[in-house]
Protein backbone atom coordinates (compact mmCIF):
# COMPACT_ATOMS: atom_id res chain seq x y z
CA UNK A 1 0.00 0.00 0.00
CA UNK A 2 2.21 2.54 -1.08
CA UNK A 3 -0.40 5.27 -1.75
CA UNK A 4 0.90 9.14 -0.74
CA UNK A 5 -3.06 9.44 0.56
CA UNK A 6 -3.41 6.24 2.46
CA UNK A 7 -1.36 8.01 5.42
CA UNK A 8 -2.59 11.58 5.08
CA UNK A 9 -6.74 9.73 4.98
CA UNK A 10 -6.38 8.09 8.15
CA UNK A 11 -5.20 10.81 9.88
CA UNK A 12 -8.25 13.00 8.51
CA UNK A 13 -10.23 10.09 9.80
CA UNK A 14 -9.17 10.21 13.03
CA UNK A 15 -9.31 14.15 13.52
CA UNK A 16 -11.90 15.28 15.88
CA UNK A 17 -14.87 15.99 13.94
CA UNK A 18 -18.08 17.98 14.22
CA UNK A 19 -16.19 20.78 16.36
CA UNK A 20 -17.70 23.79 16.24
CA UNK A 21 -20.51 22.76 14.04
CA UNK A 22 -24.03 21.65 14.57
CA UNK A 23 -23.58 18.85 12.33
CA UNK A 24 -24.09 15.56 13.77
CA UNK A 25 -21.68 13.15 12.39
CA UNK A 26 -21.24 9.47 13.12
CA UNK A 27 -17.67 8.99 14.05
CA UNK A 28 -17.11 4.89 12.26
CA UNK A 29 -13.61 4.42 12.23
CA UNK A 30 -13.29 1.86 9.50
CA UNK A 31 -10.61 -0.50 9.81
CA UNK A 32 -7.70 -0.04 7.48
CA UNK A 33 -7.83 -2.85 5.35
CA UNK A 34 -4.08 -2.62 3.73
CA UNK A 35 -3.86 -3.96 0.12
CA UNK A 36 -5.03 -7.65 0.58
CA UNK A 37 -7.46 -7.10 -1.92
CA UNK A 38 -8.58 -10.13 -4.10
CA UNK A 39 -8.20 -8.64 -7.46
CA UNK A 40 -4.50 -8.75 -7.44
CA UNK A 41 -3.35 -10.55 -10.28
CA UNK A 42 -6.89 -10.03 -12.00
CA UNK A 43 -7.11 -7.68 -14.79
CA UNK A 44 -5.81 -4.23 -14.21
CA UNK A 45 -8.20 -1.68 -15.56
CA UNK A 46 -5.26 0.89 -14.67
CA UNK A 47 -3.55 0.16 -17.22
CA UNK A 48 -4.82 2.15 -20.06
CA UNK A 49 -2.76 1.07 -23.23
CA UNK A 50 -3.79 3.70 -25.26
CA UNK A 51 -2.76 7.46 -24.91
CA UNK A 52 -5.58 9.66 -23.48
CA UNK A 53 -4.06 13.18 -23.54
CA UNK A 54 -6.40 14.05 -26.82
CA UNK A 55 -9.31 15.18 -25.13
CA UNK A 56 -7.25 17.11 -22.45
CA UNK A 57 -6.54 19.87 -25.16
CA UNK A 58 -9.63 19.79 -27.22
CA UNK A 59 -10.18 22.46 -29.83
CA UNK A 60 -13.03 24.37 -28.06
CA UNK A 61 -10.40 24.54 -24.90
CA UNK A 62 -8.02 25.62 -26.61
CA UNK A 63 -10.05 28.31 -28.85
CA UNK A 64 -12.11 29.42 -25.91
CA UNK A 65 -9.21 30.00 -23.58
CA UNK A 66 -7.68 32.03 -26.59
CA UNK A 67 -10.26 33.97 -26.90
CA UNK A 68 -11.12 35.11 -23.24
CA UNK A 69 -10.10 38.79 -22.58
CA UNK A 70 -7.50 38.87 -20.25
CA UNK A 71 -8.14 39.89 -17.02
CA UNK A 72 -5.76 42.40 -14.51
CA UNK A 73 -4.41 39.40 -13.07
CA UNK A 74 -3.23 37.55 -15.91
CA UNK A 75 0.10 39.42 -15.62
CA UNK A 76 0.36 37.10 -12.63
CA UNK A 77 0.47 34.16 -15.27
CA UNK A 78 3.59 35.10 -16.34
CA UNK A 79 5.71 35.33 -13.51
CA UNK A 80 6.70 32.04 -11.67
CA UNK A 81 3.95 31.10 -9.59
CA UNK A 82 5.55 28.19 -7.82
CA UNK A 83 7.75 28.12 -4.98
CA UNK A 84 10.95 26.00 -4.96
CA UNK A 85 9.71 23.08 -3.15
CA UNK A 86 6.87 22.64 -5.43
CA UNK A 87 8.66 23.52 -8.65
CA UNK A 88 11.09 20.81 -7.82
CA UNK A 89 8.07 18.64 -7.26
CA UNK A 90 6.87 19.41 -10.80
CA UNK A 91 10.71 18.62 -12.95
CA UNK A 92 10.76 15.84 -10.82
CA UNK A 93 7.47 14.22 -11.04
CA UNK A 94 5.34 15.68 -13.60
CA UNK A 95 5.14 16.08 -17.46
CA UNK A 96 8.75 15.06 -18.55
CA UNK A 97 10.43 17.51 -20.48
CA UNK A 98 10.99 14.99 -23.37
CA UNK A 99 7.67 15.87 -25.31
CA UNK A 100 6.75 17.83 -28.15
CA UNK A 101 5.62 20.95 -25.92
CA UNK A 102 9.52 21.14 -24.78
CA UNK A 103 11.10 20.41 -28.10
CA UNK A 104 12.60 23.45 -29.61
CA UNK A 105 11.97 22.12 -33.08
CA UNK A 106 8.25 21.74 -32.34
CA UNK A 107 6.00 24.50 -32.97
CA UNK A 108 2.01 24.90 -31.39
CA UNK A 109 -0.65 25.53 -34.02
CA UNK A 110 -4.48 25.90 -34.02
CA UNK A 111 -5.93 24.88 -36.97
CA UNK A 112 -9.86 24.15 -37.05
CA UNK A 113 -11.25 21.12 -38.49
CA UNK A 114 -14.89 19.49 -38.45
CA UNK A 115 -15.84 17.43 -35.09
CA UNK A 116 -16.76 14.61 -37.46
CA UNK A 117 -13.33 14.37 -38.84
CA UNK A 118 -11.41 14.88 -34.95
CA UNK A 119 -13.57 12.24 -33.81
CA UNK A 120 -12.64 9.57 -37.04
CA UNK A 121 -8.96 10.70 -36.51
CA UNK A 122 -9.11 9.80 -32.72
CA UNK A 123 -10.73 6.84 -33.38
CA UNK A 124 -8.96 5.40 -35.94
CA UNK A 125 -5.91 6.51 -34.05
CA UNK A 126 -6.70 3.95 -31.41
CA UNK A 127 -7.53 1.45 -33.39
CA UNK A 128 -4.23 1.50 -34.80
CA UNK A 129 -3.01 1.22 -31.03
CA UNK A 130 0.60 2.09 -31.94
CA UNK A 131 0.17 5.07 -29.25
CA UNK A 132 0.13 7.36 -32.10
CA UNK A 133 -0.85 11.54 -31.32
CA UNK A 134 -2.91 13.31 -34.29
CA UNK A 135 0.13 15.92 -33.78
CA UNK A 136 1.75 13.16 -35.77
CA UNK A 137 -0.53 12.77 -38.47
CA UNK A 138 -0.81 16.41 -38.96
CA UNK A 139 2.89 16.64 -39.74
CA UNK A 140 2.87 13.34 -41.71
CA UNK A 141 0.14 15.24 -44.01
CA UNK A 142 1.51 18.20 -43.62
CA UNK A 143 4.75 17.23 -45.24
CA UNK A 144 3.35 15.34 -47.83
CA UNK A 145 1.19 18.18 -48.96
CA UNK A 146 4.12 20.20 -49.24
CA UNK A 147 6.48 17.68 -50.77
CA UNK A 148 3.71 17.40 -53.68
CA UNK A 149 3.03 21.35 -54.04
CA UNK A 150 7.03 20.20 -55.78
CA UNK B 1 -16.89 15.04 4.87
CA UNK B 2 -14.00 14.25 2.76
CA UNK B 3 -14.96 14.37 -0.45
CA UNK B 4 -11.99 13.42 -3.75
CA UNK B 5 -12.81 14.02 -7.48
CA UNK B 6 -11.00 11.67 -9.44
CA UNK B 7 -10.82 10.62 -13.60
CA UNK B 8 -8.26 8.72 -15.64
CA UNK B 9 -8.89 10.83 -17.90
CA UNK B 10 -7.38 14.92 -17.99
CA UNK B 11 -9.25 18.05 -18.46
CA UNK B 12 -12.63 17.06 -18.16
CA UNK B 13 -13.08 19.13 -15.08
CA UNK B 14 -11.59 17.64 -11.77
CA UNK B 15 -9.89 20.84 -10.65
CA UNK B 16 -12.78 23.28 -11.53
CA UNK B 17 -15.29 20.75 -9.57
CA UNK B 18 -12.83 20.32 -7.01
CA UNK B 19 -12.43 24.46 -6.50
CA UNK B 20 -16.34 24.85 -6.21
CA UNK B 21 -17.50 22.12 -4.28
CA UNK B 22 -14.67 23.43 -1.86
CA UNK B 23 -16.02 26.60 -1.85
CA UNK B 24 -19.41 26.00 -1.63
CA UNK B 25 -18.36 23.54 1.42
CA UNK B 26 -16.84 26.14 3.06
CA UNK B 27 -19.92 28.26 3.24
CA UNK B 28 -20.89 25.80 6.11
CA UNK B 29 -17.86 24.60 7.31
CA UNK B 30 -14.16 25.12 7.24
CA UNK B 31 -12.62 23.38 4.58
CA UNK B 32 -9.59 22.07 3.22
CA UNK B 33 -9.08 21.60 -0.25
CA UNK B 34 -5.87 18.90 -0.85
CA UNK B 35 -3.91 19.14 -4.81
CA UNK B 36 -2.69 16.15 -4.97
CA UNK B 37 -2.26 16.21 -9.00
CA UNK B 38 1.80 16.59 -9.13
CA UNK B 39 0.74 19.39 -11.91
CA UNK B 40 -0.57 21.39 -8.70
CA UNK B 41 -2.96 23.12 -11.06
CA UNK B 42 -5.10 24.08 -8.21
CA UNK B 43 -2.31 25.33 -6.27
CA UNK B 44 -1.94 27.79 -9.39
CA UNK B 45 -5.33 28.96 -9.09
CA UNK B 46 -5.32 29.80 -5.54
CA UNK B 47 -2.01 31.66 -6.34
CA UNK B 48 -3.15 33.73 -9.13
CA UNK B 49 -6.09 35.02 -7.08
CA UNK B 50 -8.20 34.28 -4.28
CA UNK B 51 -9.93 31.87 -3.30
CA UNK B 52 -12.25 31.25 -0.08
CA UNK B 53 -10.64 28.13 1.58
CA UNK B 54 -6.91 27.42 2.04
CA UNK B 55 -5.29 25.22 -0.43
CA UNK B 56 -2.15 22.84 0.42
CA UNK B 57 -0.80 20.26 -1.64
CA UNK B 58 -0.59 16.43 -0.24
CA UNK B 59 2.52 16.59 0.69
CA UNK B 60 1.72 19.20 3.34
CA UNK B 61 -1.59 18.21 4.16
CA UNK B 62 -0.63 16.01 7.52
CA UNK B 63 -0.30 18.80 9.13
CA UNK B 64 -3.61 20.37 8.47
CA UNK B 65 -6.07 17.94 7.85
CA UNK B 66 -7.13 17.56 11.50
CA UNK B 67 -8.25 21.23 11.48
CA UNK B 68 -10.62 20.87 8.92
CA UNK B 69 -14.39 19.90 9.10
CA UNK B 70 -14.44 19.33 4.77
CA UNK B 71 -11.64 18.28 2.82
CA UNK B 72 -11.56 17.74 -0.63
CA UNK B 73 -8.90 16.25 -2.63
CA UNK B 74 -7.99 17.01 -6.70
CA UNK B 75 -6.51 14.08 -7.91
CA UNK B 76 -4.25 13.40 -10.83
CA UNK B 77 -5.53 12.06 -14.32
CA UNK B 78 -5.27 7.77 -14.24
CA UNK B 79 -4.65 7.44 -10.24
CA UNK B 80 -2.78 4.54 -9.35
CA UNK B 81 -4.31 1.48 -8.67
CA UNK B 82 -3.08 2.09 -4.92
CA UNK B 83 -4.22 5.72 -4.62
CA UNK B 84 -7.37 4.70 -6.45
CA UNK B 85 -7.75 2.26 -3.43
CA UNK B 86 -6.88 4.33 -0.76
CA UNK B 87 -9.25 7.42 -1.61
CA UNK B 88 -12.54 5.09 -2.84
CA UNK B 89 -11.55 3.38 0.84
CA UNK B 90 -10.78 6.77 2.80
CA UNK B 91 -13.36 9.01 1.65
CA UNK B 92 -16.90 9.80 2.39
CA UNK B 93 -17.76 10.04 -1.50
CA UNK B 94 -15.73 9.95 -4.37
CA UNK B 95 -16.83 12.17 -7.63
CA UNK B 96 -16.00 10.82 -10.87
CA UNK B 97 -16.17 14.10 -13.33
CA UNK B 98 -17.01 13.06 -16.94
CA UNK B 99 -17.19 14.77 -20.23
CA UNK B 100 -20.20 13.32 -22.31
CA UNK B 101 -17.53 12.56 -25.28
CA UNK B 102 -17.18 8.97 -26.34
CA UNK B 103 -13.69 8.79 -25.06
CA UNK B 104 -14.06 10.27 -21.70
CA UNK B 105 -16.69 7.73 -21.12
CA UNK B 106 -15.00 4.88 -21.79
CA UNK B 107 -12.33 6.14 -19.43
CA UNK B 108 -14.93 6.65 -17.14
CA UNK B 109 -16.55 3.00 -17.72
CA UNK B 110 -12.67 1.98 -16.92
CA UNK B 111 -12.76 3.92 -13.82
CA UNK B 112 -15.99 2.63 -12.63
CA UNK B 113 -15.46 -0.88 -13.05
CA UNK B 114 -11.99 -0.61 -10.99
CA UNK B 115 -13.66 0.98 -8.51
CA UNK B 116 -16.31 -2.00 -8.57
CA UNK B 117 -13.38 -4.12 -8.15
CA UNK B 118 -11.84 -2.66 -5.34
CA UNK B 119 -15.85 -3.29 -3.53
CA UNK B 120 -16.35 0.65 -3.35
CA UNK B 121 -19.92 2.40 -4.05
CA UNK B 122 -19.96 5.63 -2.37
CA UNK B 123 -18.95 7.30 -5.95
CA UNK B 124 -21.12 9.51 -8.24
CA UNK B 125 -20.35 10.76 -12.11
CA UNK B 126 -20.86 14.13 -12.74
CA UNK B 127 -21.00 15.18 -16.55
CA UNK B 128 -19.15 18.25 -17.13
CA UNK B 129 -18.54 20.35 -19.85
CA UNK B 130 -21.63 19.87 -21.59
CA UNK B 131 -22.31 21.59 -24.65
CA UNK B 132 -24.81 24.56 -25.33
CA UNK B 133 -28.44 23.10 -27.47
CA UNK B 134 -28.94 22.09 -29.88
CA UNK B 135 -26.41 19.31 -28.55
CA UNK B 136 -27.89 16.65 -27.05
CA UNK B 137 -25.31 15.01 -25.98
CA UNK B 138 -25.52 16.30 -21.96
CA UNK B 139 -28.59 14.29 -22.03
CA UNK B 140 -27.63 11.10 -23.73
CA UNK B 141 -24.70 10.64 -21.58
CA UNK B 142 -26.92 10.66 -18.93
CA UNK B 143 -29.45 8.34 -20.18
CA UNK B 144 -26.82 5.94 -20.94
CA UNK B 145 -25.26 6.37 -17.97
CA UNK B 146 -28.51 5.72 -15.91
CA UNK B 147 -29.47 2.77 -18.26
CA UNK B 148 -26.21 0.98 -17.24
CA UNK B 149 -27.52 1.83 -13.43
CA UNK B 150 -24.63 3.87 -12.74
CA UNK B 151 -25.33 7.02 -10.10
CA UNK B 152 -24.95 10.69 -11.79
CA UNK B 153 -25.88 13.31 -10.56
CA UNK B 154 -28.94 15.23 -11.99
CA UNK B 155 -27.05 18.60 -12.45
CA UNK B 156 -24.50 18.69 -15.22
CA UNK B 157 -21.92 21.36 -15.64
CA UNK B 158 -22.78 23.35 -18.38
CA UNK B 159 -19.69 24.71 -20.79
CA UNK B 160 -19.44 28.26 -19.88
CA UNK B 161 -16.29 30.16 -20.63
CA UNK B 162 -16.69 31.93 -17.66
CA UNK B 163 -14.91 28.80 -15.72
CA UNK B 164 -12.05 29.31 -17.43
CA UNK B 165 -12.06 32.68 -17.01
CA UNK B 166 -12.32 32.10 -13.57
CA UNK B 167 -9.41 29.87 -13.43
CA UNK B 168 -7.07 31.92 -15.22
CA UNK B 169 -8.17 35.25 -12.51
CA UNK B 170 -7.48 32.68 -9.43
CA UNK B 171 -11.38 33.40 -8.48
CA UNK B 172 -14.17 31.30 -8.69
CA UNK B 173 -16.77 31.10 -11.03
CA UNK B 174 -19.47 33.54 -9.69
CA UNK B 175 -16.16 36.39 -9.44
CA UNK B 176 -15.37 35.71 -12.92
CA UNK B 177 -15.81 38.95 -14.75
CA UNK B 178 -18.51 37.01 -17.13
CA UNK B 179 -22.54 37.68 -17.72
CA UNK B 180 -22.58 33.79 -17.27
CA UNK B 181 -20.45 33.59 -14.18
CA UNK B 182 -23.96 33.48 -11.93
CA UNK B 183 -25.05 30.67 -14.23
CA UNK B 184 -21.87 28.42 -13.62
CA UNK B 185 -22.17 28.95 -10.01
CA UNK B 186 -25.48 28.09 -9.53
CA UNK B 187 -24.77 24.41 -11.32
CA UNK B 188 -22.25 23.85 -8.60
CA UNK B 189 -24.56 25.06 -5.89
CA UNK B 190 -26.91 22.47 -7.16
CA UNK B 191 -24.88 19.66 -7.20
CA UNK B 192 -23.26 20.69 -3.56
CA UNK B 193 -27.16 20.38 -2.63
CA UNK B 194 -27.27 16.96 -4.48
CA UNK B 195 -24.26 15.75 -2.02
CA UNK B 196 -26.48 16.79 1.10
CA UNK B 197 -29.49 15.11 0.24
CA UNK B 198 -26.94 11.85 -0.40
CA UNK B 199 -26.86 12.52 3.25
CA UNK B 200 -23.01 11.66 3.01
CA UNK B 201 -21.94 10.92 6.37
CA UNK B 202 -18.22 11.58 7.46
CA UNK B 203 -16.42 8.91 9.39
N1 LIG C 1 -17.83 23.75 -17.30
C1 LIG C 1 -16.76 24.16 -18.00
N2 LIG C 1 -16.95 24.95 -19.07
C2 LIG C 1 -15.89 25.38 -19.80
N3 LIG C 1 -14.61 25.08 -19.52
C3 LIG C 1 -14.36 24.30 -18.46
C4 LIG C 1 -15.42 23.80 -17.65
N4 LIG C 1 -14.86 23.04 -16.67
C5 LIG C 1 -13.53 23.08 -16.88
N5 LIG C 1 -13.21 23.84 -17.94
C6 LIG C 1 -11.89 24.09 -18.51
O1 LIG C 1 -11.41 22.89 -19.07
C7 LIG C 1 -10.04 22.71 -18.80
C8 LIG C 1 -9.82 21.43 -18.00
O2 LIG C 1 -10.51 21.53 -16.76
P1 LIG C 1 -9.88 21.04 -15.39
O3 LIG C 1 -10.84 21.34 -14.32
O4 LIG C 1 -8.49 21.59 -15.22
O5 LIG C 1 -9.82 19.49 -15.68
P2 LIG C 1 -8.91 18.34 -15.01
O6 LIG C 1 -8.57 18.77 -13.64
O7 LIG C 1 -9.77 17.13 -15.07
O8 LIG C 1 -7.71 18.21 -15.88
C9 LIG C 1 -9.61 23.96 -18.06
O9 LIG C 1 -9.10 24.86 -19.01
C10 LIG C 1 -10.88 24.49 -17.45
O10 LIG C 1 -10.84 25.90 -17.29
MG1 LIG D 1 -6.73 18.98 -12.71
Amino acid sequence: MSSKFANLLSQARNRPIGEGTTEESTVEPKVEQGSESSNIGGKQPLQLTAPTPLAARTQNNTKQAKSSTPTRRTAALDTPIQTQPIAAEISSRGRPRTGKRSDPNYTQITAYITKQTHRDVKVALLQEGQGREISEVVEECLAAWLKQQK
Amino acid sequence: MIVTVASFKGGVGKTTSAVHLAALLSEKASTLLIDGDPNRSATGWSRRGELPFKVVDERQAARYVRDYEHIVIDTQARPSREDLEALADGCDLLILPSTPDALALDALLMTVEALHELGADKYRILLTMIPPKPSRDGEEAQSTLREADLPVFDTMIRRQIAFQKAALAGVIVSKAADPRALTGWQLYQDIAEEIYALGVQSK
